[in-house]
């Protein structure tokens, strides 16, 4: 029993962080969502170099071969950074079913391209996703939304379910987005990225476009989203750990609040107890996932309290800071805004405690 | 990062939880908010047990009656003595004493003071708090004052729990030498029969008798201080062994919550479905099963820090924080499934679970033990977050 980071995660923080500093002011955040496509080549390019996009990929893909807790550590600084980019949907959800469900050769054509910075991928999920086979091949319809980064994605992989009377479960498909018959809509949202709806229209695919075997799907994704949910949680961690720090500064340094208030102190307090109650129970289901012990629980609890924790961190922030945090001006309004998306991603509280009891 | 216990702790577990299951009946088991004496006795009797296998002070070094383990296994002990719901005794001498002096006793001290803790002979009662200053250890009315080679003691102290119980008394008091409100504190270790000392009882809401204490001209000699003059609020506050009595209390709740979630599984009131699949009930006890991982997990980070203190050294007031804020909420949680029957006291013949729901709900308005939350919320922002200090 013992709740320290190694030296190794203590190093992988600092230089994460001292990269991050550099390279993802909030400017460069800023200008991200106003773009439109919510992503910085430049940025993506410099943390594949880092290692950063396969850092719990196995070496023989290119990854770095790190633990689950390595990459936790990771995310937290990427949270803390708001960096933007696909970096939970490609390179934690989307490179995981691959790895978890794809035939040695699709791990071969996707995974490397993918850690290098090259490939981006996407998940579509939903009830109406439909594949039903035909000769040589099979037909993918239907649609999904919530598809997070499909503008700039390579391939969308596309959780379906069959047509009625065909495949008994999940089977998981990989679409090029350029392919005819591949409609996307942007979805106007708080998110930071674009989110689209994306219609498949009864489009044919070779039977290689199955991600491992027809029917076979559930586990990978099951596995993969397990995988990101407390990447997601992590994430969180960081991103209500630089709250914390804005306005323990803020309260501390005379101002609005002179020489201290008990009750701004106590609402600090009271945010850093949540923060590192959520910090344990993340780490904690890292740690199960890298033993391969049962984790479902232990992630349920996660992210449960990752929702509570993202709210507790809003109403924190805009009540210390008041009025300005209502300008766009200010950067508080960018981790609330995050911290929404956040919550719903992957599970919200509710989700999470019925799980848990389920579990 | 590692959230599991070794083998060799795992095994400890096991075996202490087999020794207890079959040691401890449960019409001897400690009833939330019903302290009575036979408890007590039967708490030392247990200790007494537990001391004879080296397992009452497992985590202290063999010379002094321990058994050279880890704070882990101390950890585990006070978490199995909730969980096993064994009545409290001797938890000041084990948790507060015995660690304090062996972190800044002398060696004199050590070899007085430790083995009998260890071995269960000795009861010790923790005099902290004096009227209207409260657990932040600041007293300014009980004075020590140095005369030749001793100290006289003047004043008074007031919750001062199980000192009728007690042989030794661990007392905080001022030291005149530093006038300053947190500094001139001094910490001692005082024989309760000592001439001067006396005891009126002060009854508490749960059955415990604590007392006033008041202290006439109480001489003793300068051996009795711990450490140096002035750094006894340092040496309590720091204590790594708080967030064991912090795993202690979490357990003994753990247990009523996991009855609690048993007897919601299997009780169907209105004839119908059980209490636990009601929709509202169901995700009020998966709300409270993870406020209790939150709360276990707090409570061993605090334990786990000792020999690499992260610097601040307020881990352990996030842990007490949570846990007087969570047993409170799963008390009332409990209470409100439970409509009027949750008013029922023990020995009433349609009493749920023995009580303990309702024992639970009047204990968590004892806020004082550790600090109560507003002064843990102090430490944690001034002390953990490096705000300023506020002029009260």
């Amino acid at each position: 029993m013992n709740f320290s980071l190694t030296s190794g995660q203590e190093i992988l923080r600092t230089t994460a962080r001292e990269f991050l500093s550099e390279e993802c002011p909030t400017s460069l955040v800023r200008s991200a969502e106003e773009s439109g496509d919510g992503h910085v080549a430049e940025l993506w390019q410099n943390m594949a170099r880092l290692g950063w996009l396969g850092i719990a990929m196995p070496e023989r893909y290119g990854g770095a071969g790190r633990s689950l807790t390595d990459q936790a550590v990771l995310f937290e600084e990427l949270g803390r950074a708001l960096v933007p980019g696909p970096m939970i949907t490609s390179s934690v959800l989307s490179a995981h079913i691959v790895l978890y469900g794809g035939t040695e050769q699709q791990k071969q054509n996707l995974l490397p391209g993918m850690i290098q910075g090259n490939l981006i991928l996407t998940l579509a999920r939903g009830e109406r996703l439909e594949t039903s086979s035909q000769s040589g091949g099979l037909i993918l319809g239907g649609e999904s939304s919530f598809v997070r980064h499909a503008g700039i994605a390579n391939h969308i992989i596309c959780a379906t379910r069959p047509a009625i009377g065909a495949w008994p479960d999940t089977t998981l498909v990989l679409v090029d987005s350029q392919t005819d018959g591949v409609i996307m809509t942007a979805m106007e949202s708080i998110a930071n990225y674009p989110q689209y709806t994306v219609e498949f229209d009864d489009i044919s695919l070779s039977n290689t476009a199955v991600l491992g075997e027809i029917a076979e799907g559930r586990v990978a994704l099951e596995m993969a989203i397990q995988q990101a949910t407390v990447v997601q949680c992590a994430e969180t961690i960081g991103r209500c750990k630089k709250v914390l720090e804005m306005v323990v500064e803020y309260a501390s340094s005379g101002g609005r609040f002179g020489r201290g208030s008990q009750s701004v102190q106590h609402r600090c307090a009271d945010l850093k107890m949540a923060l590192e109650g959520g910090r344990l129970l993340t780490y904690q289901a890292a740690s199960r996932l890298d033993q391969g012990s049962p984790a479902s629980e232990a992630i349920a609890m996660a992210k449960a309290q990752s929702g509570t924790l993202s709210r507790l961190a809003t109403e924190t922030g805009h009540s210390i800071f008041g009025a300005a945090s209502f300008t766009v001006e200010h950067d508080m309004q960018l981790y609330s805004a995050r911290a929404k998306i956040a919550e719903a991603n992957l599970g919200d509280t509710e989700y999470h405690l019925d799980q848990m009891i389920a579990g | 990062m590692d959230f599991d216990y070794s083998p060799d702790q795992l095994q400890f577990k096991t075996e202490l939880r087999e020794f207890l299951i079959a040691e401890v009946p449960e019409d001897k088991q400690a009833v939330f908010g019903l302290a009575t004496e036979a408890q007590y006795r039967f708490g030392r009797e247990i200790n007494l047990k537990l001391a004879a296998r080296r397992w009452l002070a497992v985590g202290f070094p063999e010379e002094y009656g321990g058994d050279g383990k880890s704070l882990i296994e101390q950890g585990i002990l006070a978490e199995e003595l909730g969980y096993r719901l064994v009545p409290e005794a001797g938890t000041v001498g084990l948790n507060v004493v015995l660690p304090t002096i062996m972190a800044f006793g002398s060696s004199e001290q050590k070899e007085t003071y430790l083995s009998p803790i260890a071995k269960s002979q000795v009861e010790y009662c923790q005099a902290f708090s004096e009227p209207n200053i409260g657990s932040d250890r600041a007293p300014s009315g009980l004075r020590a004052e140095r005369d030749v080679g001793d100290y006289v003691l003047n004043g008074t102290q007031t919750f001062t729990g199980n000192a009728f119980h007690a042989d030794y008394m661990f007392l905080l008091a001022s030291t005149e030498s530093h006038p300053e409100k947190n500094w001139g504190v001094s910490l001692f270790v005082i024989d309760t029969k000592t001439p001067g000392i006396n005891l009126q009882p002060n009854p508490l809401i749960n059955g415990e008798m604590s007392t006033h204490t008041s202290f006439d001209n109480v001489r003793l000699p300068g051996s009795c201080l711990i450490g140096v003059e002035n750094r006894g609020r340092e040496y309590t506050m720091t204590n790594p062994h708080n967030a064991i009595s912090e795993l202690g209390r979490y357990g003994a709740v753990r247990r009523v919550f996991d009855d609690f979630t048993d007897f919601c599984n299997d009780s169907a009131p209105d004839g119908g479905q059980p209490l636990a699949e009601h929709p509202l009930v169901r995700h009020q006890l998966a709300q409270r099963r993870l406020g209790m991982e939150t709360w276990k997990l707090l409570s061993w980070q605090g334990v786990s820090i000792e020999g690499h203190l992260s610097g601040n050294g307020t881990e352990v007031a996030w842990a007490c924080l949570f846990g007087s804020q969570e047993r409170l909420r799963f008390a009332e949680m409990a209470m409100e499934v439970l409509g009027p029957y949750a008013t029922l006291r023990n020995g009433s013949h349609l009493v749920p679970l023995l009580g303990n729901i309702e024992g639970i709900h009047r204990e968590t308005l004892n806020r004082q033990s550790s600090g109560t939350a507003d002064i843990q919320r102090d430490n944690i922002a001034q002390m953990g977050l490096g705000m300023p200090r506020l002029g009260y």
